[in-house]
């Protein structure tokens, strides 16, 4: 009986979809070590010819060019995040991870296998990213030079990279900020520099010295997260007035942007597993240390992920603002899709072929664009210069990509309805409009509804690409907050789960809307509604 | 009522249906309108109502030319109903409500008026028990009763049938053409394109034949049937009175040849019973006479032909002089019960007599062939008992 009331479990396909992401994890979190390299790593020379994963969009690979030993002789693997870089190196896929010494230095912190590997690729100045010929950049290097003199460098050391997790608040904006606000953009993901802090809001090193600097000036600052890739198109594109929080200042950078003064020299560094080490690079008390520490097992690992992922620091906030974003970008874009869907429609039904062939032109072109450039083109393009939140822009691109799919999904489903429909319809005496909507559209959204579900779970699933334009959707909120936990597959995992529930749930609904309009699902009642009342 | 001064209608492909075409349709008539296939019967139909508005010429309806542009097409269209031979039903409706919405929509009917005056209708055409249901779960004849019954409710002053029984089942054709029947009898004008010829003689006050894009001939019925005065419609009545053919072999499917006797049949039924009998007497004639006495090669040539109120069979055989005529009154004199073994001739001779009206036998001088005519007629039912003695 027991076997047989957990098959019937697992019919739930939602426990099921559960069951298998826990076995997967459970052969995921444990790092997998790739193949044993036969000889350990002493010096740096030993990395020639190894697989390096690095931030995308930073300029490492640049520095493993120049580096006078690597001289660029290395695979490089470009990873979203440091996150991904990390797991990547505790799966083995890659050997090492270059970073930058602050986050390194969280990095091994939070990874007992994990070392900096003693050489450095090159040392390294961080500065602010402002507009080419930003006006800005002289009165703040000004302001940021007497701040330096004054001991700034040494008080936020001590604030952000010391032990004392309650001090490391940004300072309040209390200024009156006389000379306007600044837009700043910054990724987070990288303790101390920048990440998110208990809030939910984006916190750490560059963005308190940010706020120091304009108070000096007086001004006040407007604090927008922002994925990595972003920064130097909003700064181009005059979304920022500045951005960055661990920006190396570099020939190529220079070419689009303009930079502050250095405020942190640091340098590139190596992340690598201690157990590829040769041992005489470890320190004396650290040996390498076995997978299994035996810490409560499996349960207590997943319940640990899951408090780190949402419970601490009410991450779950985070989570919770995403999906909100999430679906108000996803239902706006139905909403405002289904009427450009049929607004298109019309204007083709009611004009020539002319008119359709523009229609279809236009459409082709959005139709070929992915949903990133479009998102992309339209927020620092088209609306560059405006002061329009991403929000809106993400609604006004999906509902162009939706708006498209509405109307060829109308143009196929009225044209699955046999054309006799519409003679007979005119033979009657009816016009152009009632044969549409008493006629054609009921029999045509039956046709329609089905591949409508489909479309409308796409669209939930492409709006995740919004991060790129500063939106926190959910997917940004799962990136957040594994850049916070360095778990590398938690939170990624219930992001997966969260979409598809929410996926199921819209093709309930649909599945609901349609029984509601299908005519045969009408009871008798329904239909001789106040006609045989004198029978 | 209607007239129709010179139209043609033009497709974008360059095809022309109809070039120059005219008619008056007066109130009352029952106009079958007949033709060859692609002589443009539907494209005359959808003209009228405008579904299909002709490239050039003018309709005039009640006097008012519903040609000109801007003319309320809705309002000619409540006035002139149409049958089509896919039904056209709206598929997501019941029965009952296909007959409601134009009623309430179009005629600003309330939905108790509306639903009566449907289930009135459903009544004459029979399918009252049927409101409720789809039109997906009703057969092609009840689909089309439906189709006519929701014409109906508009109470057209014209109805326009387009081959109102093509699309169907044979055996769905009657039930269909007994409602249209009941229409045609009702007094509404009536316009039916049909390929049933029988039906067209039957229902019909006017016949307008098409061809070459016009209405190449038209009259009553006698005249169009009987005697048609032009080139064309003589060799198209021709056809569907005459059916000839050729017969080379012992191994011949006497029923294919039966097959196409019924589908001639189903096209001139007027006159019955006459085509069974000449089935009976052509199975005797041929498989039990014929094959009996001829020797090879084969080639015997039959050519029927159906007059208003007979069938006159014609049979060619080669070979040498064989009078069947004279054979076949002898045989069939021979008392009932002598027959030999084997030798089933006198029976052949006696059914075929019975049937037979009268028989005339020829053999020009120098011919090589024998012609033997036959006249099949209703009356002639002598023969039955004979029949059924020797099937006993």
């Amino acid at each position: 009986m027991e076997t047989k009331q957990a098959v019937r479990h697992f019919k739930n396909p939602i426990l099921l979809l559960i069951a298998i992401i826990l076995i997967i994890m459970r052969c995921a979190v444990p790092p997998v070590y790739a193949e044993e390299s036969s000889g350990k790593i002493k010096t740096l020379a030993d990395f020639k010819g190894k697989t390096i994963s690095m931030l995308s969009g930073t300029t490492f690979d640049v520095h493993l060019e120049d580096n006078e030993i690597i001289k660029g002789d290395v695979k490089i693997l470009h990873q979203n995040t440091d996150v991904d870089s990390i797991a990547s190196v505790l799966s083995g896929k890659s050997d090492a991870m270059i970073g930058d010494m602050p986050v390194a230095e969280i990095i091994v912190a939070e990874h007992d296998e994990l070392m900096i590997f003693p050489e450095v690729i090159r040392e390294d100045n961080y500065g602010f990213g402002f507009r080419k010929g930003s006006p800005l950049v002289e009165p703040f290097n000004e302001a940021m030079g007497r701040l330096r003199s004054e001991g700034l460098d040494e008080e936020m050391k001590s604030k952000w990279m010391g032990k004392d997790e309650s001090v490391k608040k940004l300072i309040p904006q209390d200024w009156e900020g006389k000379n306007g606000t600044l837009e700043y953009w910054v990724n987070t993901g990288t303790p101390p520099m920048s990440y998110l802090g208990p809030e939910g809001t984006p916190v750490g090193y560059a963005i308190d010295y940010v706020l120091h600097v304009a108070r000096e000036m007086d001004y006040r600052v407007k604090i927008t997260e922002c994925a990595f890739d972003g920064l130097i198109p909003a700064l181009q594109g005059g979304k920022a007035d500045l951005a960055g929080r661990s920006m190396s200042i570099t020939e190529e950078r220079l070419k689009k942007i303009d930079f502050s003064d250095p405020f942190y020299s640091g340098g590139s560094v190596l992340v690598v597993l201690k157990k590829n080490v040769d041992e005489s690079l470890l320190r004396t008390e650290e040996t390498v240390q076995d997978e299994e520490n035996g810490d409560g097992g499996f349960l207590s690992s997943v319940y640990n992920s899951f408090y780190r992922t949402f419970i601490q620091e009410e991450r779950w906030r985070v989570f919770l603002t995403g999906l909100l974003n999430t679906l108000l970008i996803t239902f706006s874009s139905m909403l405002f899709g289904c009427v450009l869907g049929f607004l298109l429609y019309f204007l083709c039904r009611k004009t020539g072929k002319k008119v359709q062939g523009v229609v279809d032109t236009i459409t082709g072109i959005i139709t070929g664009i992915p949903a990133v450039v479009l998102l992309m083109v339209l927020f620092y393009i088209i609306f560059g210069k405006s002061n329009i939140s991403g929000i809106i822009v993400s609604i006004i691109a999906f509902t162009l990509t939706f708006g498209i799919s509405v109307y060829s999904m109308l143009k196929t489903g009225t044209g699955a309805v046999d054309q006799g429909q519409t003679e007979g319809s005119y033979a009657l005496g009816f016009s152009d409009n009632e044969a549409f909507f008493l006629i054609i559209l009921p029999q045509a959204l039956m046709h329609i509804l089905p591949i409508f579900k489909g479309e409308l779970v796409s669209l939930l699933k492409a709006t995740a690409v919004v991060g790129y334009i500063a939106v926190q959707d959910l997917t940004r909120a799962g990136d957040m907050v594994r850049n916070r936990t360095f778990d590398a597959f938690f939170s990624l995992i219930s992001v997966a789960i969260i979409y598809y529930v929410i996926g199921r749930i819209l093709g309930w609904l649909i599945n609901n809307v349609q029984k509601l309009v299908d005519p045969a699902t009408r009871s008798k009642d329904t239909i001789l509604k106040g006609v045989e009342s004198d029978d | 009522m209607i007239k129709v001064v010179n139209i043609s209608k033009k497709y974008e492909n360059d095809l022309e249906p109809i070039h120059n075409l005219n008619a008056v349709i007066n109130k009352g008539d029952v106009i079958a309108v007949i033709g060859p296939s692609g002589t443009g019967k539907s494209t005359f139909l959808r003209c009228l109502n405008m579904l299909d508005p002709p490239t050039e010429g003018d309709i005039y309806f009640q006097d008012e030319k519903i040609t000109e542009k801007g003319y309320d097409l809705i309002k000619l269209r409540k006035r002139v109903g149409m049958v089509f031979q896919s039904f056209n039903l709206f598929n997501h409706m019941t029965v009952i409500e296909n007959i409601m919405l134009p009623q309430m929509r179009l005629l600003k009917k309330d939905r108790k008026e509306a639903y009566k005056r449907g289930m009135g209708l459903l009544e004459q055409v029979g399918l009252t028990d049927f409101y409720l249901q789809y039109p997906g779960q009703l057969s092609g004849g009840q689909k089309q009763r439906v189709a006519i019954a929701r014409a109906m409710a508009m109470d057209p002053e014209v109805l326009l049938l387009d081959e109102p029984t093509s699309a169907l089942d044979p055996t769905m054709v009657d039930e269909v053409n007994v409602v249209i029947k009941d229409l045609a009898s009702s007094g509404i004008t009536i316009l039916i394109v049909t390929h049933d010829m029988a039906f067209a003689r039957d229902i019909s006050s006017r016949i307008f034949y098409m061809d070459e894009g016009i209405i190449y001939e038209e009259g009553t019925p006698e005249e169009i049937f009987e005697n048609p005065k032009k080139d064309k419609t003589l060799q198209f009545v021709k056809k569907l009175f005459v059916l000839e053919e050729e017969i080379l072999s012992r191994d011949y499917d006497f029923e294919v040849l039966v097959k196409k006797i019924y589908k001639q049949m189903t096209q001139a039924k007027s006159i019955g019973n006459i085509w069974h009998n000449s089935v009976l007497l052509l199975d005797e004639l041929i498989n039990n006479v014929l094959f009996v006495l001829l020797e090879d090669p084969l080639h015997i040539h039959l050519r029927m032909e159906c007059k208003k109120d007979s069938i006159v069979l014609n049979v060619e055989y080669g070979g040498t002089e064989l009078d069947l005529k004279s054979l076949l009154m002898e045989k069939a004199k021979s008392p009932v019960g002598t027959e030999k073994q084997d030798d089933w001739l006198p029976v052949s001779a006696r059914i075929i007599n019975s049937y037979a009206e009268d028989m005339t036998y020829t053999r020009q001088e120098g011919e090589l062939r024998n012609r033997i005519r036959i006249i099949v007629s209703e009356s002639a039912k002598k023969g039955r008992r004979t029949f059924a003695s020797r099937r006993a």
